[in-house]
């Protein structure tokens, strides 16, 4: 022990462990981290245990979590300490401890191993220092970002190993072997992203000593450095198999769909400058360059940064000691420096800089080329958090060792050199000094990750642990509408909801990308339909309320009399009954005649295609609790199937809708005009451009982009004002080119069938529509006019061509829609959506027919519906134009009828400013405070167009349920004795109408399902038995477990006894067919199942086997490579 | 007044031997940046040809021509330093950037010509 205290080298291993002890300042009495991505939960350790299933059966109606696999390991320390202290906030803290001493002793053994004599100690102990603070870890404290801590841990001892063993410092096997143990506790928390970094330092090391191995050796050394970085490669896969094949599973079954909900590759791109936009080289070289420091005025601490003279200056002092222990070397040469090892950390720190740079110039190109062009690259969409590590460990590196060469280069005496080398370690500790203050955790004031808990929230949590696990629980009040995220008055935020951090129950709620029938519970809520949201609680087996008085809106919007009408509805409703009260919580059970079960047998199917829009309609409006509606299950299912849905589709129904359309067309930009030499440039490139484009529609946008090009360039030509007969010949042959780009586009539009064509006849009609403003820009000479004047004429004439020819909805009552029909048959039509609104008049193709039935042809129809007006909710309309002349501090009313709160509304009219100041629109509900715009159901004060033309204004409101006058206003906003003159038509308030219409083809013949009864149990949240009795026909086995296509049921043999063990089933069942699921209900998985008996059906998750064989490869893989290690490691 | 001559003639002297050394790679510089500029106003060439890359293009060209040593390029970049900070400090964001980017680029051309030496080196030893 006093040899160990003798050797200095403890002292500094002590004094990184004293800095390590910083979280001691930052949680106090009883704070917690928690909210926002923390992940931190209020019971880590059984969250622990069901990090071990794929299936999270907590959020809504569960969902995959394979890609938290990893942080069996990350998370642990955590669920450990926590389970050891008996306390969240102790636990907390002890693992804080334990990331920052893991982070600084991590840097302390990497520059140990190459600088081991104790007059490196400054060295040593500043470059710990310096990596555990600094201003990229900081940013990532503030939700403890254990999955960067573990990467950032592991890049200095990966290098490490490397570089050792590339020099043959170490053996082969034995550096196989520490890399692999070392990547199996610190392994990112198994994020693809974040091993990003690591896959660039491990690529830049392996390249840079295959280089040196090979001028060393030639081509042995060369395939011994090839060889490790394999072998490195597999050791690293095998001992990470456990989370690496589930996600390779879910990479290749949902690659796709993450892709497009990402917003494509545009989108990432889009995203990905964002977060480049301040990560210039500069900013960089001076480790900054976190994006949310700009431009945010309320980061914590950035503005000192970015405005204290000081500081910014002291920031400088990196890249000048960087390049002066450049400069020092350059001048006294390599001789006391590890040239080798410099130089790979300079290479690691240039090849950094790029990736966290990202798509930021000037090296973004690059960036931007790889999310093109590489496969799953696009994952790495925030470079500056995914590489960030890349850069820092090297620069961090360099400016230690750099700041150490200078000093030990020009202080000779040894207490100079002491007292210098304490005041850079104290130095760096005061630059970063928001560590100490602690107020990183606020992120966004009051929001801040490092909370207090209510004990009410502790104490109804537990309370909903000891509940049976078939619980499931609907929080209202709903959702924060703008975030979805869920925030109370005690400053939490996070989009993941509180209750799911804080119970192990299925919490459901309208959080982002729910199924429609939340949203309809919700809507049923509103409407006070009792009836309608027990029968959909029913199907989704919701069997709890749980209300939080604590809940806040983003806007600031605190459950009270805006919001309490909700629990007011609930409390009306019978079948509720309150269960318990935690303080601002309450718990509410709903009593049904008979439970939801799990998995049950419908006896009404219904199917329809995954792509209608009216499914969450159809759910609300026509189910049953004994019904399943399937998505793209075949009408002759089994005979099973009792009718089938087809949706028509509305054309241009939402409003905006031809706007939005016009809006996506580019002004085209032009290089070179006509009339240049080099113009024969552009032609060809267009050439080639149609040459290539594949497809009739495609061909035809390409079509209609280079008319809008000519309208441009004859723009341009006449601007130049040449009379010049040549000059002119330019404008007449753009014309003829004009005309004919759009004959061509009309001509492929005719290729296409007859609902492509009309969308494309839509989108035609919308270049048009801008090229006919264009042309009322155009200055005429005299030799061109009678050529622009049929010009003109010829796009006008097109246009009425088109308006006579498109199928499109142009009022709101005279709905059009195509419908795709695909057998003959009689058919039904089911209109959703419309309230009080009935159809009158029906017309297919255009002949009238009976909604109840209809026979129809297979082919695709036209339809149009002429609903009944809709009720105009002036209360006294207003007919013809209306011209006001409003004087200062004055306004015209218009009352309003009562605004339901079921509906929307849209206020339209249009209006002309003549004279005086525009007026502002204001619509007015009594009973809303002025700061409330809880879901905008009111207008506050928009100026209107000041220009002298008629405009359109549109806006959608909704019905506040607490007030009882409603008004339309147009007023002055200002008192500045001016008035203002205007005239407005066609003013209509009425009910935002958006109806569905499904055609309905019935089975006539549909076979009565006789099944015995069913009953089940669970193994595990990944596996289950059912057992179905006296199976007579086919049938449909439902659920109410979310859907997810890895959810398979396999019929087992009666005949073979089966061992039922989740472990055991999930690898022995072979042979057995795979039955992939129907998504029923917009929720839930359903099987068809056509076999007949009484036998067992196992339903299992199938990516769980991934995790169980990659398991047995983590397992059996230590063992492997310690044997390799120990036998040939010997031997070399 | 005849000293004050002597010295003038002197310095004009040195001078113009250095200037006549460097005389013609001085030209070939302002024909790179001639050519480069040209280009820049044509179409379809201007995308690639921005200020900053035609900057990069002419410092790269001239460390070329006129063997700079590593030491004084390392100088020039602490140069840059300083002038990034002033920049900076008047929130002069855009002109810091070039200069950062050049400060990158000095580091690349420091690290290559290191590495390219620590190599020879290696296949001597």
């Amino acid at each position: 022990m006093s040899k160990i205290i003798k050797n200095s080298k403890f002292f500094e291993i002590l004094f990184i462990f004293l800095i390590s002890l910083t979280p001691f300042l930052w949680l106090r009495n009883g704070q917690v981290i928690l909210g926002h991505d923390s992940g931190f939960r209020l019971d880590s350790f059984t969250y622990w245990l069901n990090l071990l299933y794929s299936w999270n059966p907590i959020p809504n109606f569960g969902s995959d979590w394979s890609i938290f696999k990893g942080f069996l390991i990350t998370q642990l320390p955590e669920a450990l300490f926590t389970t050891l202290t008996g306390s969240l906030g102790d636990g907390q803290l002890l693992t804080f401890i334990f990331w920052f001493f893991a982070i600084g002793l991590s840097m302390y053994i990497f520059v140990n191993s190459f600088h081991k004599d104790s007059k490196f100690w400054f060295l040593r102990i500043f470059a710990s220092t310096f990596y555990m603070y600094n201003f990229f870890l900081l940013q990532a404290w503030f939700i403890a970002e254990r999955a960067k801590f573990s990467i950032y841990i592991a890049l200095p001892l990966c290098v490490l190993l490397l570089y050792k063993t590339l020099t043959k410092q170490i053996s082969l096997w034995k550096g196989l072997f520490f890399f692999s143990l070392l990547l199996f506790f610190f392994n990112a928390g198994g994020a693809p992203t974040f091993l990003g970094s690591f896959f660039v330092s491990f690529a830049a090391t392996l390249i840079y000593f295959a280089i040196r191995n090979f001028q060393k050796g030639g081509i042995r050394e060369l395939t011994y450095a090839l060889k490790v970085g394999i072998l490195f490669l597999v050791g690293f896969i095998i001992v990470n198999a456990y989370w690496i094949l589930p996600q390779a599973y879910l990479m290749f079954h949902n690659y796709s769909s993450s892709l497009v909900a990402s917003g494509g590759i545009n989108g990432i791109i889009g995203w990905e400058a964002t977060i480049s936009k301040n990560a210039s080289l500069i900013n960089l070289l001076r480790l900054q360059g976190i994006p949310d420091w700009y431009k945010n005025p309320i980061h914590p601490y950035s503005s000192f940064y970015l405005e204290n003279v000081f500081l910014i200056g002291f920031s400088f002092l990196f890249p000048i000691i960087l390049v002066g222990s450049l400069i020092l070397i350059a001048a006294k040469g390599w001789k006391n420096h590890n040239r080798q090892l410099l130089l790979l950390i300079l290479a690691l720190f240039l090849i950094g800089i790029i990736f966290t740079a990202g798509s930021h110039p000037p090296t973004g190109f690059l960036y931007v080329l790889l999310i093109k062009y590489i496969p799953v690259f696009p994952i790495f969409r925030s470079s500056f958090y995914k590489f960030g590590v890349t850069f820092w460990f090297p620069a961090i590196f360099l400016i230690s060792y750099g700041l150490y060469a200078i000093l030990t280069n020009y202080i000779k005496n040894k207490k100079l050199y002491f007292l210098c080398s304490a005041l850079a370690v104290v130095a760096i500790l005061a630059f970063h000094f928001p560590y100490f203050s602690a107020n990183f955790f606020t992120w966004n004031k009051p929001y801040s990750t490092r909370v207090k808990i209510p004990s009410y929230v502790a104490t109804m949590s537990n309370y909903i642990n000891t509940l049976p696990s078939s619980t499931r629980i609907l929080l209202l009040p709903s959702l924060d509408p703008v975030f979805h995220a869920d925030i109370t008055d005690w400053n939490f935020w996070s989009l993941d909801l509180l209750p799911r951090l804080t119970t192990n129950k299925s919490i459901v709620a309208d959080s982002a990308g729910a199924p429609p029938i939340i949203g309809n519970m919700y809507r049923a809520i509103e409407l006070g339909n009792e009836e309608q949201f027990l029968r959909l609680a029913y199907i989704s087996g919701v069997n709890k309320i749980l209300w939080r008085d604590d809940a806040v809106y983003s806007n600031g919007t605190k459950v009270n009399a805006q919001l309490h009408y909700r629990e007011n509805t609930i409390k009306s409703f019978h079948s509720l009954r309150l269960l318990k009260q935690e303080g601002k919580w309450r718990l509410y059970d709903i009593a049904f005649a008979k439970l939801p079960m799990d998995f049950f047998v419908p006896d009404n199917i219904s199917v329809n295609s995954k792509y209608n829009s009216y499914q969450g309609q159809l759910m609300a409006e026509k189910s049953t609790t004994g019904s399943a509606l399937l998505e793209d299950a075949k009408f002759s299912l089994g005979n099973v199937v009792n009718k089938q849905y087809i949706q028509a589709n509305c054309v241009l129904c939402e409003m905006h809708a031809f706007e939005n359309i016009a809006a996506r067309i580019d002004v085209p930009q032009l290089r070179l005009l006509p009339n240049s030499k080099l113009y024969f440039l552009v032609k060809a490139k267009e050439y080639i451009g149609l040459l290539r484009t594949k497809g009739y529609e495609a061909r035809a946008l390409t079509d209609m982009i280079y008319s809008y090009r000519r309208i441009a360039e004859i723009n341009n030509l006449l601007r130049k004002n040449n009379d010049d007969h040549n000059f002119n010949q330019e404008v007449f042959s753009n014309i003829s080119r004009f005309k004919k780009n759009i004959n061509n586009a009309l001509a492929e539009a005719n290729l296409l069938s007859v609902e492509k064509r009309n969308d494309l006849l839509i989108r035609i009609y919308a270049y048009l529509y801008h090229e006919n403003s264009s042309t009322n820009s155009f200055i005429h000479n005299s030799q061109a006019n009678a050529a622009i004047d049929n010009l003109e004429l010829f796009i006008v004439q097109k246009m009425n061509m088109l308006e006579n020819t498109i199928w499109m909805t142009k009022d709101k009552t005279d709905k059009k829609y195509f419908v795709d029909i695909p057998f003959a048959g009689n058919y039904s039509l089911v209109f959703t959506n419309i309230g009080q609104v009935t159809p009158s008049e029906i017309y297919l193709d255009g002949e009238r027919i009976n909604a109840q039935d209809a026979r129809m042809e297979k082919g695709t129809h036209k339809l149009e519906v002429i609903y009944s007006p809709l009720e105009n909710m002036l209360v006294k309309p207003a007919d013809g134009e209306l011209s006001f002349n409003i004087p200062n501090g004055e306004k015209e009313r218009f009352t309003l009828k009562p605004l339901s709160r079921a509906n929307l509304y849209t206020v339209s009219f249009d209006y002309r400013f003549n004279s005086g100041i525009p007026p502002n629109i204001k619509i007015t509900q009594d009973a809303i405070e002025s700061d409330n715009k809880y879901e905008l159901t009111r207008k506050d004060g928009e100026l209107l167009s000041a220009e002298g033309t008629w405009n359109r204004y549109e806006y959608i409101v909704g019905g506040d349920p607490n007030s009882k006058n409603f008004s339309l206003d147009f007023l002055i906003c200002c008192k500045n004795g001016k008035n203002s003159n205007f005239t407005i038509k066609n003013l209509n308030v009425a009910q935002l109408f958006e109806p569905g219409v499904n055609f309905v083809s019935t089975n006539t013949n549909v076979q009565d399902t006789r099944v015995g009864n069913i009953s089940y149990r669970q193994l595990d949240p990944t596996k289950y038995i059912v057992s179905v009795h006296n199976a007579a026909t086919p049938y449909v086995l439902s659920s109410r477990i979310g859907y997810d296509a890895g959810w398979k049921a396999l019929v087992l043999d009666s005949s073979k006894s089966q061992n039922n063990s989740s472990f055991a089933t999930a690898l022995f069942q072979n042979g057995l067919q795979q039955i992939t699921p129907y998504k029923t209900n917009t929720f839930a998985n359903a099987w068809y199942i056509n076999k007949k008996g009484s036998y067992d059906v196992l339903i299992e998750y199938e990516p769980q086997r991934f995790f169980y064989i990659g398991g047995l490869i983590s397992l059996i893989s230590f063992p492997l490579l310690a044997s390799l290690f120990i036998f040939k490691g010997k031997k070399q | 007044m005849k000293r004050l001559l002597n010295l003038f003639l002197n310095l004009s002297k040195k001078t113009e031997k250095v200037t006549s050394e460097y005389q013609g790679r001085l030209l070939f510089l302002m024909i790179i940046l001639l050519t480069l500029t040209v280009f820049a106003n044509l179409p379809y060439f201007n995308i690639l040809l921005t200020i900053s890359n035609i900057i990069w293009i002419m410092i790269l060209v001239s460390l070329f021509i006129f063997r700079i040593r590593m030491k004084n390029l390392l100088l020039i970049a602490i140069i840059l330093i300083g002038t990034a900070l002033i920049s900076v400090l008047a929130d002069n964001r855009e002109v810091a950037e070039i200069l950062g980017n050049s400060i990158y680029l000095i580091l690349i051309i420091v690290f290559t010509s290191n590495f390219v030496e620590y190599l020879k080196e290696i296949k001597k030893s």
